[in-house]
């Protein structure tokens, strides 16, 4: 691999810089130790037969990850002897150097008869090692499993020189310094705060910032927004302060940009979070046309809505595609109406996915409203959203707040939402099989596997935007996840939370990431 | 749903053969329900060993690794006697691995060999336990860690385990009178640290213990921070109030400035009766965002451009934003100021153990209070202090890792 060559060649490079910390100890700069092998079976195992041994568990990959899953999770046990095939739901070991396939304690007599000392498990493609009696993590072949067995779609474009070149002049940013600072309140600036830290817990929003996508010192702008959020991520990621961040540029910035969100005042988070991703994108060298806008902003938010009106009358369908930068969802209680009738005890709540469904639903028009061009006349019609086009993070706005001419109020119904969201039923490539499937009685479309299933498009939470109180006297929290956790951003406080607190907030906005990309 | 169906085939193999007993339904369903009860524990078993896997072939990498230069940096003398044609390959060997030439081979199961995970940034071993809260565990004190300690869960602390800042919505004159009541207190128990939390684990300074450094500041801890537009150094909770008035958004200048943009002219007070036909070069207002030229000073607006001429150019810092030095001083900090030599406009405290005693002349008490605790000294040296104030950026990017360590023992 390409990791591994460079490293090897760079070696040498170690020896002229070396830096010591303050206990005495060697810290070569940036460098991190090269493993080169999982396990020393493995070693011997790629040394000897590197190519064959490559060849076979992509091919496995591919099993485990195309072909049905019936595939792989069909055993013939030796162990009873009629050797009849079994289907297992438990995970199976599918041999590395010959094509059988067997369940747990027979793997290990395979081990010993055939001296066949890897397998691979079918559920992921994890590596088993014989001899280490261990699951083994080597560094080549993960990156083939968590490719799950393709080939890159995109070259990895460093070269040998590009290591080097980073190698030598770079270092490692303080340990702790990997994110997580609070921002200090600075007056009913928590509506800012919270699209703050979700931005900055945004992957694809801090790569571009981490890889000098805004050179501030390039910048000429006056006040400019992009520069304050610049300054923020080089500070959370440069600095060993554990303390809050006064985000004094960028408030200063905001107020200059946006007239309408100055002033020392309540605003609302969405509104803030729209005006903040325009400027952004205005900032960072976005074109005026969405459609092929290469900003930061674009690149990460940008969605297609596609609304398709149908004439009842003479079935005449038009089609517009509307941009967005996220889903509003109304969060008004219809269901109420029919469950009261059920008398269920139990608070009625309602899920993202009935909004969801709700908001691809079909939607009658009234003749008044519509005028079809076909019949010329206004007509009765059946109005249906769906998504286009998904960006690769998807925030959606739960509607809590309504303003009738008299007065505004907070809708506080509790709204659940899934960590994975499947959002393929409200694709536009969804909604147009079910209506012609239907007629035609296809068969459904599917793959009969469970790693991949082709009908699905798994999106998953990241960060949930939170209010609390009332509609004019309240605050705001967010959550974001790292990793594996989930930390609470209130105000200057970071604080570790469990899943089960994110999932029972009351949502008010919700940012859902794209579960894999495919490079 | 995929389970079901692979489950549906077993159904349907099963009913070709053999005749269903009444109870295969209810056998079934359980085995079903146990295969998958299994696989998520399976699945999530496999993920957390994965990820300790990886972390302890990591540290035994590492550790083969510092090996390998260690002895390396003892060879320079030795192979410039000899021979400088070629440089020694660097090799290694520990108990867990071999380090030849930029490459590591493991040796055995590093979950057996390699007990203690090294951080493979710093190469100093990483705390295995929260240092408080939730499942803590005391350390071992004579070792230096790596920064990146596990998450604290304790109520009224963040995930560094500092505690939440408690007075923030409190008013100056609240803020001074606890500060004067814990000083009273202060004086009657000399010698124990106000806030036990930061530094519990280390509480004595002058050991030569290595203390763990939680990184924060002492609960009643706000920060300052200079108003980019007028300089004023105020309170970071009374910010957005203060900017509101300074940039004329609304309060009692902002008919003043409104006017003053309307006639062109810079300065902003006292041109209220200006008629208005007599503007000139007027700029779009709420366009100035985008047109104004980047100046010296960072979000110097127009209208104080020309108070702020005088103070250019001198305390120059490389980085051309923030940390300007302001040409309003208060009259306790300027004589203060003369005294020192210097005048530490910026309120960055370190040290997160003392809690800090503040005299009630806010203003004049600051830069005193720096001294004391940062270092024993009353009267530090303050041209020492400016270092860390540049440091966010430049030791990041400069690699002054010496620099930043010594920041760091400083701050305890």
């Amino acid at each position: 691999m390409d990791t591994a060559s460079a490293a090897s060649k760079a070696a040498p490079l170690a020896s002229p810089k070396v830096v010591k910390n303050s206990k005495g100890a060697l810290v070569p700069s940036s460098q991190m130790a090269h493993i080169a092998y999982g396990c020393e079976h493995m070693r011997e195992m790629l040394e000897n037969v590197k190519k064959a041994t490559f060849n076979n568990y992509r091919a496995i990959l591919q099993d485990i990850h195309e072909k049905p899953s019936v595939i792989s999770q069909t055993h013939k046990s030796p162990a009873t002897g009629d050797g009849r095939p079994v289907v297992s739901l438990r995970p199976l070991y599918l041999c590395l150097q010959c094509p059988s396939i067997m369940t747990e304690t027979d793997r290990d007599g395979h081990i010993e008869s055939k001296l066949h000392c890897f397998s691979v498990e079918s559920r992921d493609g994890h590596l088993y090692c014989g001899h280490c009696q261990d699951f083994i993590y080597d560094p080549d072949l993960e990156v083939r499993r968590l490719q799950k067995g393709k080939k890159r779609k995109y070259e990895d474009t460093t070269t040998t020189d590009d290591h080097k070149l980073i190698i030598s002049n770079s270092t490692f940013l303080p340990c702790r310094a990997i994110g997580l600072r609070g921002l200090y309140n600075m007056g009913q600036t928590c509506f800012m705060s919270v699209i703050l830290q979700t931005l900055m817990h945004n992957p694809f929003v801090r790569n571009f910032y981490l890889s000098e996508g805004h050179r501030t010192s390039e910048c000429e702008k006056e006040a400019c927004v992009s520069c304050a959020l610049d300054e923020m991520f080089v500070e959370f990621h440069s600095s060993e302060k554990t303390e809050g961040f006064g985000a004094v540029s960028m408030l200063l910035g905001s107020w200059l940009a946006g007239e309408a969100l100055a002033g020392y005042q309540q605003q609302d988070a969405h509104e803030y979070m729209q005006f903040i991703l325009n400027t952004l994108h205005l900032q960072n060298g976005g074109s005026s046309d969405s459609e092929d806008c290469t900003c930061v902003v674009h690149q990460t938010f940008y969605g297609k809505l596609s609304s398709t009106v149908t004439c009842d009358k003479c079935r005449n369908v038009t089609t517009a595609l509307d941009p967005y930068m996220d889903l509003s969802l109304d969060v008004r209680n219809q269901i109420k109406k029919r469950k009261l009738d059920v008398k269920s005890g139990d608070e009625i709540q309602l899920d993202l996915r009935d909004c969801m469904e709700r908001f691809t639903g079909r939607e009658k028009l009234a003749a008044a409203d519509y005028t079809c061009q076909n019949c010329d006349s206004g007509q009765n019609a059946t109005k249906q959203l769906s998504i286009k086009r998904l960006p690769p993070v998807l925030p959606i706005h739960l509607k809590r707040f309504e303003h009738t001419k008299s007065t505004s109020s907070k809708i506080e119904t509790n709204v659940r939402f899934p960590l994975k969201l499947d959002i393929y039923p409200y694709t536009t490539a969804h909604k147009s099989t079910q209506t012609k499937a239907a007629k035609l009685a296809n068969a459904p479309n599917t793959n009969h596997n469970m790693n991949s299933p082709t009908n699905s498009l798994i999106y998953e939470l990241s960060s949930v935007i939170v209010h609390k109180g009332k509609i004019d006297s309240g605050h705001y929290v967010s959550y974001s996840r790292e990793g594996n956790d989930w930390f609470l951003f209130d105000d200057s406080k970071v604080v570790l939370v469990s899943e089960a607190e994110v999932l029972g907030a009351e949502a008010y906005l919700l940012f859902y990431m794209v579960s894999g990309l495919e490079m | 749903m995929s389970e079901d169906r692979a489950a549906d085939e077993q159904v349907d193999g099963a009913r070709a053969t053999v005749r269903l007993s009444p109870d295969a339904l209810a056998d079934l369903t359980k085995d079903i329900l146990e295969d998958t009860i299994s696989n998520i524990i399976f699945s999530t078993a496999l993920e957390s060993h994965r990820s300790e896997k990886l972390l302890r072939m990591q540290s035994a990498a590492t550790q083969a690794e510092s090996v390998a230069l260690s002895s390396l940096e003892l060879q320079p003398s030795i192979k410039s006697a000899n021979s400088s044609s070629q440089p020694s390959v660097p090799t290694a060997e520990t108990s867990a691995a071999k380090y030849e030439n930029g490459r590591v081979f493991l040796k055995g199961n590093p979950l057996k060999t390699t007990p203690e995970i090294i951080c493979p940034h710093c190469k100093l071993p990483r705390l295995m336990h929260p240092i408080m809260g939730k499942g803590m565990q005391n350390p071992d004190l004579t070792k230096e860690y790596c920064m990146l300690y596990p998450w604290v869960q304790r109520q009224g602390h963040d995930v560094y385990g500092n505690p939440f800042p408690t007075d923030m919505a409190k008013s100056k004159k609240e803020r001074e009178l606890i500060k004067q009541q814990q000083k009273n207190t202060e004086k009657e128990s000399v010698g124990t640290p106000g806030s036990q939390d930061t530094d519990m684990a280390g509480g004595d300074t002058q050991s030569k213990e290595i203390k763990l450094n939680t990184g924060g500041k002492p609960a009643s801890y706000i920060p300052w921070h200079t108003c980019p537009n007028c300089k004023r150094s105020l309170l970071i909770t009374r910010f957005a109030q203060h900017l509101e008035k300074c940039l004329g958004i609304s309060g009692r200048q902002s008919s003043r400035n409104a006017m003053a943009k309307l006639t062109g002219n810079g300065s902003g007070t006292g041109l209220g009766n200006t008629p208005l036909g007599s503007r000139m070069g007027t700029p779009a207002p709420g366009s100035q965002s985008d047109i104004l030229p980047k100046s010296k000073g960072k979000g110097v607006s127009p209208v104080k451009k020309l108070n702020d001429e005088d103070d250019e150019g001198d305390n120059d810092t490389p980085e051309k934003k923030k940390k300007k030095k302001s040409s309003y001083v208060k009259k306790a900090d300027r004589e203060r100021g003369g005294r020192d030599g210097s005048v530490l406009k910026v309120k960055l405290k370190t040290g997160a153990g003392r809690d800090p005693e503040r005299k009630a002349s806010d203003s004049s008490e600051r830069p005193d209070k720096r001294d004391r605790e940062d270092t024993n000294d009353p009267d530090g040296a303050p041209k020492q202090k400016k270092i860390k104030l540049s440091l966010g950026r430049s030791d990041s990017n400069g690699g002054a890792e010496n620099g930043a360590s010594q920041e760091r023992r400083e701050s305890k």
